[in-house]
Formats: structure tokens, sequence, C-alpha cells
């Protein structure tokens, strides 16, 4: 998922060092302000553990083996904002020594992999920490970090003039899936072992078990990825929607009628559809997971 | 089962340690002119083959030129930048059998000069220097201190990994996934140890982490010829793709 240089737009890998570059250094800001000093060896060795781990295979059986990511097991074990700068630093470095993924696109792999992927790694994991459900929080953790990468990476790729075919498109979507459920895996198999170890590596934050809103948060982001993706990939996702639902017959009443005149004088160009779509996907998520979370809070209380 | 990579950089890193005009240079500027020459290659527009071939063949002979100018070997240093073929030559492909052979080659081209460019920043400096001048460019500090705490105990920890591979093994240990998780796991534990076992060191030195280098940065007359050089063939090489 590290994307090299050659493949993003200038706005795109421009755009997204304008937004990683920020985070990171809120990022740095926070981790500098909740740790101590002898936080700086903790991250700095951790980071070489990822690092190496990253090296370890996996067997899954018929010859093939899967590896670990480690940013849901960094953020568990660091903190939230340590784990995006461990992150940063690790994504660095193997662009640097590996060529994984370039410079100019490593805003967009920070983004992707430091900064989203540790956040949608860490929030299902806080949200069922020092339960009974700590486990599934760690899957779901490890596949939310992954689902949510792949998803970004793959909305870039479409944005910046990648083109893929639907039987690629649903073979890359496999891919991803499986290496998402097997991120999960890998995090809860570690953790486990950890526990046998020593109990108490991975400790629940103050203030930790809210996790319908946690989880909510982390449903929110795949979601999001997801919609922006599919707005990426198909500019008119409506007209699409539409005519599936069967909408079509009453385009007008409801799409058109309200730009009527727009229409004439503006011909509606593909940027401006992309926009409109993305941004209502963005919109229609966000609203589906209030209405959730209104329900949920009613059918709690009640 | 040593990780080929890395054993792969250690050639680059061997590179990195000579003493020509272009190794003498500071990093940071050095950073600098990696970043224009990879942005140039990004935003050359590429008109038909002849574009594409003349942005790779100004491409190809800048990087060339500057490698034999380092007295690095210059086939080694370009054959280098394929490490990214596995994953653009996936999307090459797509593009390739939905009938844009266009694209397809521009990708290729595009990603391998970018990727040859950073080999080739990587040859002519050591990373410590590159990771300082980093510093000195201004990237918060603790990011900097945890890259270079990564970098140095990147091989320690890759090192207890191989010894624990080698001990299974020795045991006829299996391929599974509950070993895979457990080898995982116990680098997880003397990692966190070592890291205590770091900072008490560091407490009993004195103070915080400080990495020196033996020869500080300093910039000098002939950094700025360096700068000059590389947006000269920045422009060139953004220009090349639309000559025709």
């Amino acid at each position: 998922m590290h994307i090299p240089d050659g493949f993003l737009s200038a706005p795109a890998w421009g755009g997204l060092w304008a937004v990683s570059a920020p985070s990171v250094v809120a990022a740095t800001r926070r981790a500098q302000r909740d740790l101590d000093e002898s936080k700086v060896p903790m991250m700095g060795v951790l980071g070489a553990f990822v690092f190496a781990a990253q090296m370890v295979n996996f067997p899954l059986g018929a010859g093939t083996s899967g590896h670990l990511l480690g940013a849901t097991l960094l953020a568990a074990a660091l903190g939230p904002a340590p784990a995006i700068v461990v992150m940063t630093a690790i994504l660095s470095l193997q662009a640097l020594i590996f060529q994984d993924g370039g410079l100019l696109a490593l805003g967009a792999n920070l983004f992707n992999m430091a900064v989203a992927g540790t956040l949608a790694g860490y929030w299902p994991w806080r949200a069922f920490a020092g339960g009974r459900f700590a486990r599934f929080g760690l899957f779901a953790g490890g596949f939310c970090s992954v689902a949510v990468c792949a998803l970004l990476c793959l909305a870039e790729l479409a944005i910046s003039g990648v083109h893929f075919g639907p039987a690629a498109m649903s073979l890359a979507l496999g891919v991803f899936l499986v290496n998402a459920v097997l991120e999960g895996l890998i995090t809860v198999a570690v953790a486990a072992s950890l526990e046998a170890i020593r109990p108490g590596w991975l400790k629940a934050p103050a203030g930790a078990g809210r996790p319908v809103l946690w989880l909510l948060l982390g449903l929110a982001a795949v979601l999001a990825s997801a919609g922006f993706f599919v707005a990426s990939t198909h500019p008119d996702g409506l007209e699409h929607l539409a005519r599936v639902t069967g909408l079509a017959s009453q385009e007008r009443l409801f799409f058109k009628a309200p730009l009527a005149d727009y229409e004439i004088a503006l011909p509606v160009s593909v940027w401006i559809r992309k926009a409109v779509a993305g941004l209502s996907g963005l919109l229609l998520t966000a609203a589906a997971c209030i209405a959730l979370a209104r329900w949920i809070g009613r059918w709690r209380s009640a | 089962m040593r990780d080929s990579r890395l054993s792969g950089y250690r050639s680059v890193e061997d590179w990195s340690r000579g003493c020509t005009w272009l190794h003498r240079r500071d990093p940071r500027i050095k950073l600098l002119s990696t970043l224009l020459l990879l942005a140039a290659i990004a935003v050359a527009p590429a008109r038909g083959y002849t574009g594409l071939a003349l942005i790779s063949a100004v491409g190809l002979s800048i990087l060339f030129l500057a490698a034999a100018a380092a007295g690095l070997p210059p086939l080694s240093i370009l054959l280098r930048g394929w490490v990214v073929l596995p994953f653009t030559g996936v999307f090459a492909l797509l593009a390739w059998l939905e009938g844009n052979p266009q694209r397809a080659a521009t990708l290729l081209a595009k990603s391998w000069l970018s990727a040859a460019a950073v080999v080739l920043l990587m040859a002519t400096t050591p990373l410590e220097r590159l990771l300082a001048g980093m510093q000195a460019l201004g990237i918060p500090p603790l990011l900097g201190a945890v890259a270079q705490f990564v970098w140095r105990y990147l091989h320690v920890a890759l090192d207890q990994l191989h010894r624990m591979q080698v001990a299974r093994l020795a045991r006829g240990g299996e391929r599974r996934f509950a070993f895979a998780a457990a080898t995982v796991a116990v680098l997880f534990a003397s990692s966190s140890a070592r890291a205590e076992r770091v900072h008490r060191a560091l407490l009993a030195r004195g103070g915080e982490a400080r990495f020196l280098l033996l020869d500080p940065l300093r910039l000098k007359l002939a950094d700025a010829w360096l700068l000059a050089a590389s947006l000269a063939s920045a422009l060139v090489l953004a220009a090349s793709g639309g000559w025709p």
C-alpha cells in the first residue's frame, strides 16, 4: 500500500502533504505534552520493533504468508499521538531505505497509514479496552486500520486518474479485505501471546469504555473512506444509484427541478458532479451515523 | 532467513561512505536537490511517446552523470530503481489491458526515475547525516529523535529476530501461525525492556538523547553550486517533455 512517485497527480500529493504535515506536527506536540522524557527511547525502540516485526512471515497454509503492519499494536501500547509519530518515522525510513513509497507521495502515505490508519486502529481498541470484548476490539482495530489505509490508497489513485476496470477493482478489494482480516487476526494473536508473557502490556487508557461512541467513530472513518472512494470512481454515483433503485423516472422531480435554471446557465462539469457526489456521500454517512447513535442511545436508556 | 532487502541496502550504505565532491555536500542541499528533481519528474508533461522518451533520456542522463561524478557504478544505481516494479507493474499492466499503453509506459518510466533519484540520494548521503539534515531543516525534534532511534535499534531488533528464528529452526520448529505470533510478542517484550535500559543508560550519562555527527553540518559555497545545478537540471527535465 506504499504509493510510489509517478502515480499521484500534483494536486493529490501536494494536497495530502498539506493535510498530513500539520497532522503529524499536531501529533508530535500532543505526544510531547503527554509523555515524559523516558518515552522517547521507548518510542524509538518500539518503532524498530514494528519495523522488524513487519518482516516476520505468518504462514497461512498453501504456501502463502502474510505479515503484521502494527499500527494498532503500536497505538494500543503507546497511545494514538506517539503511535502516529512512530509510524511517521517508520514510513519515512522505509521510503528512504527501501524506496517503499516515493518521497513526494510520502505525504499521501503518511496520511493513509500513519494518521488515518493509526487512528482507525486505535478507536475500536479503545472502545472495548479493559472489558470482556477487548480481543474483539483489537481485531476490529487491526481490521479498520488496514481497511481505511487501503480504501484511502485506492481513492487517491482513482482521483489521480489511475483507472481500474470492474474486475481489477473487485480483485483489489478482495485482496485488501483478506489483508484487513489478517491484520486483525495477527494483532489478536500477538496480544494474546503478550498477555501470556506478562499481563498488562496493553493497558486501557483512563476514561476508556464508551464503546458505542468510539465504535461509531471508527465505523464513520471506514464508511467515509468508502464513500470518498465510491464517489471518486463513479463520478455520477447519484445517477447510477437513481437508475438502480428505479428512481430514474422521477429523477427530474428530485434532482433536476431545483437546479433547472442553473443547468441552462452553467453546464455541470464532471468535476462539480464529482464534488457533489463526494460531499453528499459524506453527508449521508454522517447522517446515518448520527441516526444510529440516537437510536442506540434511546435503546440503551429504555 | 535474513531479510534480503536490508542486506541489499548494505551496498547502498557502503557507497554512501565515499568522499567525492557530491558525497561531501550538505545533506540538506542534497535532499532539496532530490526533491526538485522528483517534482520535475512528476510535473513533466509527457506529450506522446517522443515526449516520454525525452523525459526518460534527460532524467537518466542526469542521474547517470551524477552517479558517475560521485564515483558510483551508475548502472547499479539505475537498476536499483526497479524495486518499485511490483507495485508499478500491476498498475501498468492494468492500464495496458485497458488499452492505454502510453499511460502504462508513463507510470513505469516516472516511478522508475523517481526511485532511482532517491537511490542516488541514499548512495551519496549516510542516513544519519540525512536525518540530521532533516532535523536542521525543521522537522519536529521529537520526530527526528524517534527516527534516529528507530534506525539505530532496527539492526538490534533484526539481529534478535534472526537469532530467534535460527533457534526455532534448530529445535525443529514448525512454521505455525501461533509460533510467529509468539515470536513477535517476545520481540515486543524484549524491545520494551531494552528501551528501559536505554533510558537508564541515558540518565546515567546525564541527559536526553542527542545524536551528534563527527563532522557537523556546514553550508559552503559549493553547496550553492549543487543547488543551482540541480535547479537547472530540474527545469530542463520539466521542459523536455513538451519539447516537440
